[in-house]
């Protein structure tokens, strides 16, 4: 159902990045969440997290999908002005969804008798300790879950990090970029991870949530002045979005959701591509249960605290940026208030802001030569 | 000032790239296909990226500028608010800019403003484009449609040309439309 639109006070313009985990705000379009809200919602594609960054600052955009350290990021920007500081979130979209993937020129020779992570991660090592190559690494964003989420694996894997050269690369081109030779390993969203395999240019190795098990990913970002100047339907638009998650959850909506997805004014690809990358939830060809992507469950909507420190700490660990700087609480950019009434409004339980699920993992700091 | 420009329409690129030149700035064309800003920005150290704001090579410029403060960064961090018009205009124009650390954003301003009447003729052309050959298809389905009813009907070219009108005009919608419905109905 498309609803058309008309500007008006409940009028709302969202951006988004074509991959997977965009999926609760178009089945909050499709499904018509969003209109029973009342709201007349203009979904407007980008292409790069820069551009959202940018129209979220400005105010072009009223909301966005966003990678979750962006947020910080842009507080702790280099000659900051009120500009970058004029976003903050109220609502995460989920746990995970990101995978490793190695190129399958590499994982050939790995020749590795299973696909268990420590079985790989030894292999790994003992291939690059065979050669003098630079490992080419993938990532989406400098400030992303993304790539410290490679640091984790890189560390894990006992990986020397003066070996390895990280590279920001378009998710729309990290598959051929891995099929041309140019990247050894990528970490990144859905479809990008099933799509290497079906292109046999990559192998999934890792999945994120084997490094941390409830690992924050993509936040909705809102613009301080419009959740300042219209909460009511800023609550409205975060109802809506909690509800689709909790409909996706539910593995009979995979294929619904799949083909809205898939439709060309979205993601702009094969249906049954998403179905694939979408099935990884129950259906798992690693051992262990694995999850690829939780949009509802467990309290994946909730804007952590502690997630927001951890992406801190991480920043800091990695030389992004000298995070001392933070200004503002924590509180102003992960605004728990705002989550809880719109959870209670929807009679969803919500727990104690410091009872995040499982454990945080410890920064990985990087390892050296040996 | 050295400016790298990346745009991957060429055809926008390159009056932009001649315009900027003309004012008498060095100016490099990121050429199209390989991954290469990395190297780019190392060798020509630009002051100034001029970068289409759709390009997903974007988040590979964040991380350049990430990488050394030598390195331009996003001017949305740089901007005040007298700049607030300029900058604003740029983004819904489609142009984004990084600046080296030191360079104050007015002094970007007429390179912003140029980039932003190249995207905008662009623009206009290409809705103009859209527009001709929305026309030249209309023309084709009229074309097709008054055969279908000259044939079914056994009337002459007028009289389809009339019928088709008239039906327009009580339906209140588009003479292309009604000839759809006129190829659909026979075809």
């Amino acid at each position: 159902m498309l609803t058309p639109f008309t500007a008006n006070q409940n009028s709302v313009q969202i951006g988004y990045v074509p991959l997977l985990d965009c999926a609760p705000l178009i089945v909050a379009q499709e499904a018509g969440f969003f209109a029973a809200e009342g709201l007349h919602v203009s979904l407007q594609r980008e292409s790069n997290w820069a551009s959202i960054r940018d129209k979220l600052s400005l105010g072009i955009l009223d909301a966005a999908h966003i990678l979750a350290p962006m947020v910080l990021a842009s507080q702790l920007a280099p000659a900051n002005n009120d500009h970058a500081k004029t976003f903050k979130t109220a609502l995460a979209m989920g746990y995970n969804g990101n995978a490793i993937t190695l190129s399958s020129q590499i994982y050939n020779q790995l020749a590795v008798p299973d696909n268990t992570f420590p079985t790989i991660a030894a292999a790994l090592k003992t291939h690059l300790s065979l050669t003098n190559e630079t490992l080419t690494v993938g990532t989406v964003h400098p400030h992303s879950m993304h790539t410290y989420l490679l640091h984790q694996f890189l560390n894990r894997a006992g990986i020397d990090m003066a070996r390895v050269a990280i590279k920001v690369i378009p998710p729309v081109n990290m598959v051929e970029a891995m099929h041309q030779g140019e990247v050894d390993l990528y970490c990144v969203g859905e479809p990008w991870n099933t799509a290497a395999q079906i292109a046999q240019a990559g192998r999934i190795i890792c999945y994120g949530s084997e490094l941390w098990a409830h690992a924050p990913e993509k936040v909705l970002g809102v613009n301080q002045g419009f959740a300042q100047t219209r909460p009511e339907i800023h609550e409205k638009m975060l109802a809506a979005i909690v509800r689709a998650c909790q409909w996706l959850e539910c593995a009979d909506h995979i294929a619904q959701s799949a083909l809205w997805l898939a439709e060309p004014e979205y993601l702009d690809c094969s249906s049954d591509l998403l179905i694939q990358a979408m099935l990884g939830q129950w259906h798992t060809e690693r051992p262990g249960s694995h999850q690829r992507k939780v949009f509802f469950s467990e309290q994946a909507n909730a804007p952590w605290p502690a997630h927001a420190q951890w992406i801190l700490q991480a920043m800091q660990a990695y030389n992004q940026i000298d995070t001392r700087k933070l200004s503002v609480s924590l509180d102003a950019l992960y605004d728990w208030q705002t989550y809880q009434r719109v959870m209670t409004r929807l009679d969803l339980p919500v727990v104690e802001r410091e009872h995040f699920p499982g454990l945080l993992p410890a920064i990985a700091r990087p390892v050296g030569p040996g | 000032m050295n400016i790298l420009l990346i745009d991957q329409i060429a055809n926008r690129a390159k009056p932009l790239e001649a315009a900027l030149t003309a004012l008498g700035h060095q100016v490099v064309v990121r050429p199209s296909g390989k991954y290469t800003i990395y190297h780019m920005v190392e060798t020509f150290q630009p002051d100034v990226v001029i970068v289409d704001a759709d390009s997903p090579d974007r988040d590979t410029l964040e991380d350049v500028s990430a990488t050394s403060d030598r390195y331009p960064r996003p001017i949305i961090f740089f901007a005040t608010d007298e700049d607030d018009q300029v900058i604003r205009q740029s983004i819904q124009a489609g142009v984004s800019a990084y600046i080296v650390d030191g360079l104050q954003p007015s002094r970007v301003k007429t390179l912003l403003n140029v980039a932003i009447s190249r995207f905008e003729e662009h623009q206009r052309l290409k809705g103009e484009l859209l527009k001709t050959q929305n026309e030249l298809s209309d023309r084709k389905i009229m074309d097709k449609a008054k055969g279908l009813l000259m044939k079914h009907k056994q009337c002459d070219e007028e009289a389809a040309f009339s019928a088709m009108r008239k039906m327009a005009m009580n339906k209140n919608v588009k003479l292309a439309e009604i000839a759809q419905d006129v190829i659909d109905l026979f075809s």
